[in-house]
């Protein structure tokens, strides 16, 4: 799968919260048609989902990068800050600005698939994303996807797409630093 | 433009500056007393970087309401202050308010409308605004033709934003039928009537003029815990040469503050008072002037305390030595002026209105009502004389409603509506919600309102209100949080937070006035609760035409500009609210004592020692002693509020649970050895309403036959929940002011065993 594609079924799974939505990004991350995952109980996952992620009970893994990585759990803080700036290096920022944090898992993802693709225009923008992604998202998400996974059924489809990201995010970082020793 | 993220905004050691940026130190510096090391000036004078500065109000259930001034950069608050124009705020918060931004951020903020799938169970469903005001709408349309009325839908709203624009709740509800009301308040209603009843108002002094004092009794509080501005004030009147003497049966911080502390027998105030009073009587201490020319009743209430008091007879009750009661009653006539603040924990019993009378008795008798630096003080209602324009709301065209004689009574403004009517609401005591589900029929309550308010963590009876709750067919709680409530609830909407939205806001203690503005954004998507209305107007209107009144405005800027008047202006000596842009402002008053014209409120015009309207509620003419509620177990159980929390708010933010990370109870060591029971031990408190199961802290704090738990819920991992020891008996006072009386939630008992 094109990996922009892949990016964006990520986001698309943590973005809606809702079972419809959840089932068609799992279907585009698994690469299966949706008919092969009859087995699911999509009801469920969605259930798992807002607890884990959204609430209204205290998520058990928030999926905001400064919960995981600020020094006084600090939200809207100086992570959130840094990741403004990388965005607002790239020539981005967020449509409902000051609603939401910019270190919020689909924000972030979503960045990924905007500097992707003006990395592929413009090469400046590779170190935008390394910034994101090496420097910054895989500080984070390996913390974040064991954290809900210690608190997830391990045959969910929710699992499933846990260590797909965290395998994702630590495949993406390896071939970033392939590509920069072959320089 | 390559940065090094980790090398610029990773972990770095806390700075001495963000030292002194964390909020809970903020909020313990600010209420230092002077001493040696005095709290530095706040770093609120020379921030760097561009920000832009907005002015808000906090709008919590607290004597303050602190003006605050908002640091706003990037669409992100970023860090909050007292703002320095308010005399009262004087530039610094409390570790609550200081908090705020991680309480606006805080990851566990309910964030969307989300539904659970069978209340209870933990199944939430994300849906959208529209999802949810459908079936909220659908359920009410569809009681209106099943009862033929809207009685069925009932509003569960009391003090979680005094905001004032946010009485559009009351609005909302108006502009959909006559509904079912909960009225009344579990607050402080006792005191309320006992003033009314004495002064013909509840009024008090100015608290910034407590510096005038000479002598100072608080009674029954505990400012420094939860009015940490007033304490200053307090503590200059100390500096100027003032006594202050604590009277409590917690040995509170407070208490450590004063000059002298005595630990009374709880719901004994009355005794203590009265014993002064006739030692007052008796060395002829008392002012003769303010008896003869201002009061009325004097000389009966004198009879009454010749023939009914003694001192000794005050210290067998009250457990007050007999020599500190002669002590304290003549230094307390002697000094002048003098004054007594009466805190709300002591008008929680079955005799807390009439003790509270007893109270201001003692104030009277020595002439100290009226006067700057003195009078009895337990709040007031004299600046809050908004319009009230989003809570008006008229009935659609052909409502049904209730046709008994009720009217909505709220101690904050006059009964709401009051237009001749044929129809009105349904009103049921706040104070009994439990019993009044379980218990109301034709039509019974179906569908259940929550809104600035959280009734499992501060209604009575806890496993009574859950069979309540299980009655009800929809329960639609609009919250900022999880919390027990929610999950009791089947539709949970998200609301802002004071920053996100405009209001005005006035003290029941101080007289500023402060504007609250929209700072950020909404979060993610949280509405305000006038915006919530007027969305649930559109719905309606479009599911059926003409069901709802409400305007469909969801500017919270205009809505907050109609709350001013003329009134308001000139009281405050503003032109328009734009002038609040500024900073707070005081109202402009003649002078810093409450009734210093000697013009009182009541029937004669003059401070009533024996009060005829007393008598027509059913109480005693004169403050006359009034035994205590008769222990139904063998300690009592006293739940104050914590310095951590407002009731169930701030609670549940990460750095208060770093403070106050659990709930225990407090045992006195006697208590605790009979018992067998160490410190640290987990323990069970038992009595007939329920049980909790905690950690025990032996203390000699609390007297031998008194547990204390401090209120409210706890959140996390714990299920703590105070509700289960306390029942819903009634105060004695209440229902002149505010239509029901109050609880009596220090009037508890319980038992205590190792777990
Ligand atoms: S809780 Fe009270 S003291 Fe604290 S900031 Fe709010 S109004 Fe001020």
């Amino acid at each position: 799968m094109d990996s922009i594609k892949r990016i964006e079924a990520f986001r698309d799974f943590f973005h809606y919260g809702t079972k419809e939505k959840m089932q068609e990004a799992y279907a585009r991350i698994t690469d299966t048609e949706c008919g092969l995952t009859k087995n699911i109980d999509w009801e469920a996952e969605e259930f798992l989902f807002n607890r884990l992620f959204v609430g209204p009970a205290s998520p058990e893994a928030p999926m905001t990068a400064s919960v995981y990585l600020d020094p006084e759990r600090h939200t809207n803080g100086r992570i959130t800050e840094k990741v403004r700036e990388i965005y607002t290096a790239a020539g981005l920022s967020l449509s409902n600005r000051g609603s939401i944090p910019e270190d919020l898992l689909p924000v972030e993802l979503d960045a990924c698939c905007i500097l992707k693709r003006l990395a592929e225009v413009d090469e400046n923008f590779i170190e935008l994303y390394e910034q994101l992604t090496a420097m910054h998202m895989y500080m984070w998400i390996p913390l974040f996807t064991e954290r809900a996974g210690s608190c997830a059924d391990e045959s969910s489809a929710v699992m499933r797409v846990l260590c797909m990201l965290d395998e994702w995010i630590k495949n993406e970082v390896t071939s970033l630093v392939m590509s920069k020793e072959k320089i | 433009m390559k940065k090094d993220l980790l090398k610029t905004g990773g972990i770095c050691p806390l700075s001495r500056r963000s030292f002194l940026k964390s909020a809970a130190a903020a909020g313990i510096l600010s209420s230092l007393p002077a001493g040696i090391l005095q709290a530095a000036e706040w770093e609120r004078t020379h921030y760097e970087g561009d920000y832009e500065t907005f002015r808000n109000a906090c709008p919590r259930n607290c004597y303050d309401t602190c003006s605050i001034k908002s640091y706003v950069k990037d669409g992100v608050l970023r860090f909050v202050e007292g703002a320095k124009e308010s005399t009262f705020t004087g530039g610094a918060l409390c570790v609550k308010g200081f908090s705020y931004p991680r309480r606006v951020y805080s990851p566990d903020r309910i964030k969307y409308p989300m539904k659970q799938i069978g209340r209870g169970t933990g199944n939430w469903k994300r849906i959208s605004w529209d999802e949810a005001l459908t079936e909220i709408s659908n359920k009410i349309l569809e009681i209106k033709k099943k009862d033929g009325s809207l009685l069925g839908m009932a509003l569960d709203k009391y003090s979680g934003n005094f905001g004032i624009t946010h009485y559009g709740v009351e609005g909302m509800m108006s502009s959909l039928g006559y509904t079912t009301r909960f009225v009344g308040t579990p607050c402080w209603p006792a005191g309320i009537d006992a003033q009314n009843f004495d002064m013909g108002n509840m009024w008090c002094n100015d608290p910034e003029d407590i510096v005038k004092a000479k002598y100072i009794i608080i009674w029954g509080g505990n400012p420094a815990w939860n009015s940490v501005h007033s304490m200053k004030f307090v503590y200059e009147a100390q500096e100027r040469g003032a006594k202050v003497v604590v009277i409590d049966p917690i040995m509170t911080q407070t208490a450590a503050k004063a000059d002298l502390y005595i630990r009374i027998k709880t719901s004994e105030d009355g005794s203590l008072a009265l014993g002064m009073a006739r030692h007052i009587l008796d060395k002829k201490l008392y002012s003769k002037e303010f008896t003869t020319k201002h009061s009325k009743g004097f000389d009966e209430f004198a009879a009454y305390l010749k023939k009914n008091v003694t001192v000794e007879w005050a210290a067998e009750k009250s457990g007050v030595p007999a020599n500190v009661i002669r002590q304290i009653a003549e230094e307390f006539a002697s000094a002048s002026p003098a004054t007594i603040w009466a805190g709300y924990g002591l008008q929680r019993h079955t005799n807390g209105g009439v003790n509270v009378r007893a109270i201001d008795a003692v104030v009277a008798m020595t002439g100290n009502i009226g006067i700057e630096g003195g009078g009895a003080r337990y709040g007031h209602l004299h600046t809050w004389g908004f319009n009230y324009n989003a809570m008006v709301q008229k009935q659609p065209e052909g409502s049904v409603g209730y046709l008994g004689k009720d009217k909505i009574k709220s101690e904050f403004h006059g009964p709401e509506g009051e237009a001749q009517a044929a129809y009105s609401d349904r009103t049921i005591n706040i104070n009994k919600i439990a019993e009044s589900i379980l218990t109301t029929n034709e039509p019974p309550i179906r569908l259940l309102w929550v809104a600035c308010k959280n009734p499992f963590g501060q209604d009575f009876d806890r496993n009574k209100l859950k069979k309540a709750f299980d009655k009800l067919e929809m329960v639609v709680t609009v919250d900022q949080f999880f919390n027990e409530t929610v999950q009791n609830s089947d539709i949970v909407l998200p609301c802002t937070t004071l920053f996100e939205e405009y209001t005005v806001n006035v003290s029941y203690w101080h007289y500023w006035i402060g504007l609250n503005e929209k700072a950020i954004p909404e979060q993610y998507e949280a509405k305000s609760d006038l915006q919530i209305a007027a969305m649930l107007s559109k719905k309606m209107n479009e599911l059926e035409a003409g069901s709802c009144t409400f305007p469909q405005i969801t500017d919270t800027k205009v809505w907050m500009e109609k709350e001013f008047n003329d009134g308001i202006h000139k009281l405050f000596g503003i032109e328009s609210w734009e002038d609040l842009k500024n900073g707070p402002r005081k109202a402009q008053l003649p002078s810093s004592a409450s009734w210093n014209e000697m013009k009182f409120g009541t029937p004669s015009g003059k401070y009533e020692f024996s009060s005829d309207l007393a008598a027509e509620y059913g109480h005693t003419k004169l403050p006359e002693y009034k035994a205590p509620r008769k222990a139904y177990d063998k300690f009592r159980v006293l739940t104050p509020h914590t310095q951590f929390a407002l009731h169930s708010q701030f609670n549940n933010i990460d750095i208060m649970r770093d403070f106050n990370p659990e709930p225990f109870v407090y045992i006195n060591p006697a208590a605790a050895a009979a018992k067998g029971i160490k410190d640290g031990e987990t323990v069970k408190v038992v009595n007939k309403t329920g049980s909790v199961t905690l950690k025990a802290r032996v203390t000699d704090i609390v007297a031998e036959d008194v547990l204390v738990l401090y209120e409210a819920w706890f959140g996390g991992k714990t299920d703590f929940n105070i509700q289960e020891l306390v029942d819903d008996e009634s105060s004695d006072m209440g229902t002149f002011k505010t239509g029901a009386p109050g609880v009596a939630l220090h009037d508890q008992f319980a038992g205590i065993e190792k777990a």
